[in-house]
């Protein structure tokens, strides 16, 4: 496939899980903008139905998709509703994500068991869904969004952060196990990012000064910002990049 | 604010800006200063020996309707990079993207390495890394500048021969790390590329010296057990050394990134096998 310059996704079908807001909503965007058909898939429609359209608005391809990442049959039905509309996946983004913040003895164990599928095995589902496609077609690629909690020990989110590890390992084996096909898989690692979950935290003047402190680039992430890596990531130029996790995340796991 | 698209290919998101990339006469440093040049960079094209080539890298630049400045100056001198970046200022007015890529060592086993070759090899890697970062700073003018270091696979994991070089590339990943910490707050980032086998003079160079005399040979075991099954090319580095350099990774900082093809996250188990990247048994 030729690699148009402005357009380096043209032609390539995209689902991006979780894509109704935040992170997920400007990487669908992102990747639509780059040229790609975007399938936009959230627990519900409503919101991901305003971001597929403002997709469509300036003159590119998308489309809304309800689905459930936690449930198998979901995940199986409807990325064959996606491949039946729009085309095998190419390139699948993994961004689907919660999470609880809950001393490690108050956590259920329907919570721990939520986060996990939610944020980890739930890619492995998706991966598991739109692969065969893939090998098939000799080319796909693979994003998942990690975390920076993912490498550290953060009191009160053990099952996020023990998720996100797991995303970790889960990229790299997904990794060497799929190169030869042509796939490659990477884990987008954001730090604190201007999203809901944050903002709420920030809220706090005193919290915000101590996560800025943190922070090199003394500001926190915008979603947009996300997006340029994960074009790069999902684009023919990132064909020798596999299986890393990359920190987006100004500077914070770099720094102490 | 560059776009992503423009980042990635097309348009000129580097119009107007000034990249100095080292060892830029060849291999990886010219595929890096070329893709610069091709995103709007005028280059400044650092090299020790080879004027020719030099000269032969300005051209294409030049070719591309960039300006480009070839300097010759030896990094393991780490005298000569103020007076470099001082011509630089006079030339140029301006640095924007300073990719530090040239290396040089001795490779032999750590027992026998000469202390002349250490001081050489740290000079090149380190001490002259931090003498250009200190030069380019001022030049960056309050801009939100970068800084790209190439980095390699003996800065993590132990190769035959490669004690040295991977000592020093494991202090230019450290100095990453705090030049990151240091210059966020100016809005400049400073981060890392760690390449696997990427075919270049210098590869061939690197695997006869290190790791086997039969370069062909090594160069397929390599392949073999790189997971997508071939080298790099340095228009592959390049590729992401222009994003790191774009306005658009204005929020990644202090990271040394990994372009192997897979090569170094493969269990060492799995090294054992006839089809590495088949998959053994857990350990």
């Amino acid at each position: 496939m030729a690699e148009d310059a402005a357009r380096p996704l043209a032609g390539r079908v995209a689902l991006v899980t979780g894509a109704s807001r935040g992170i997920g909503r400007a990487l669908a965007l992102a990747l639509g903008a780059a040229g790609a058909v975007v399938a936009c898939a959230a627990r519900t429609t409503e919101q991901v139905e305003a971001v597929a359209a403002a997709i469509r608005a300036p003159g590119g391809r998308a489309r809304a998709f309800r689905l459930d990442v936690t449930r198998a049959d979901d995940v199986l039905g409807q990325t064959g509703a996606v491949a039946e509309a729009l085309g095998p996946v190419d390139i699948l983004v993994n961004n689907a994500g919660i999470t609880v913040m809950r001393q490690t003895l108050e956590v259920s164990d329907a919570e721990w068991d939520t986060i996990l599928a939610t944020n980890l095995t739930s890619m492995f589902l998706c991966a598991r869904a739109v692969a065969p496609a893939m090998i098939a077609r000799g080319w796909g690629r693979i994003i998942n969004i990690g975390s920076m909690w993912g490498k550290n020990g953060v009191p009160r989110y053990t099952a996020y952060c023990v998720s996100k590890a797991g995303v970790d390992a889960l990229t790299r084996c997904l990794a060497v196990e799929w190169a030869r096909h042509g796939i490659r898989v990477n884990c987008l690692a954001p730090g604190y990012m201007n999203t809901d979950f944050p903002r709420e935290a920030m809220a706090d003047e005193r919290t915000r000064a101590l996560i800025l402190s943190k922070v090199p680039l003394r500001r926190i992430g915008e979603p947009e910002e996300v997006a340029p890596l994960a074009v790069y990531l999902a684009s023919p130029a990132s064909d020798f990049l596999t299986g890393q996790t990359i920190y987006l995340d100004g500077g914070q796991t770099a720094s102490w | 604010m560059v776009t992503g698209a423009e980042a990635g290919a097309g348009g000129a998101p580097f119009a107007g800006r000034v990249a100095v990339v080292t060892g830029a006469s060849r291999g990886m440093g010219r595929a890096i200063a070329l893709r610069l040049a091709r995103d709007g960079a005028d280059c400044v094209v650092m090299y020790r020996r080879d004027a020719a080539r030099a000269g032969e890298a300005v051209a294409a630049i030049e070719r591309l309707g960039r300006r480009a400045l070839a300097l010759a100056l030896d990094l393991g001198e780490p005298a000569e990079v103020a007076p470099a970046f001082a011509r630089i200022g006079e030339v140029f007015g301006r640095v924007d993207v300073f990719v530090a890529n040239a290396a040089a060592t001795a490779f032999r086993p750590t027992l026998e390495q000469k202390r002349h070759n250490l001081q050489r090899t740290f000079a090149i890697s380190v001490e002259s890394f931090v003498a250009a970062v200190q030069a380019a700073v001022p030049l960056m003018r309050g801009r939100p500048g970068r800084v790209v270091a190439v980095s390699g696979i003996d800065s993590q994991q132990a190769m035959a021969r490669h004690g040295a070089l991977g000592a020093a590339k494991a202090a230019l990943e450290s100095l990453v790390r705090v030049l990151a910490m240091e210059l966020g707050p100016l809005g400049i980032t400073v981060n890392g590329v760690s390449p696997g086998l990427v075919e270049t003079d210098s590869a061939q160079f690197y695997v006869e010296r290190g790791i086997s005399r039969e370069y062909t040979e090594a160069v397929k075991r390599i392949i073999a057990l790189t997971p997508v099954r071939r080298a790099g090319t340095g228009e592959d580095v390049a590729a992401l050394v222009a994003y790191l350099a774009s306005d658009a990774a204005g929020f990644l900082t202090g990271q040394t990134i990994v372009i192997d093809g897979g090569l170094t996250i493969l269990s060492p188990l799995n090294l054992m096998q006839a089809d590495p990247a088949s998959g053994a048994g857990a350990p």
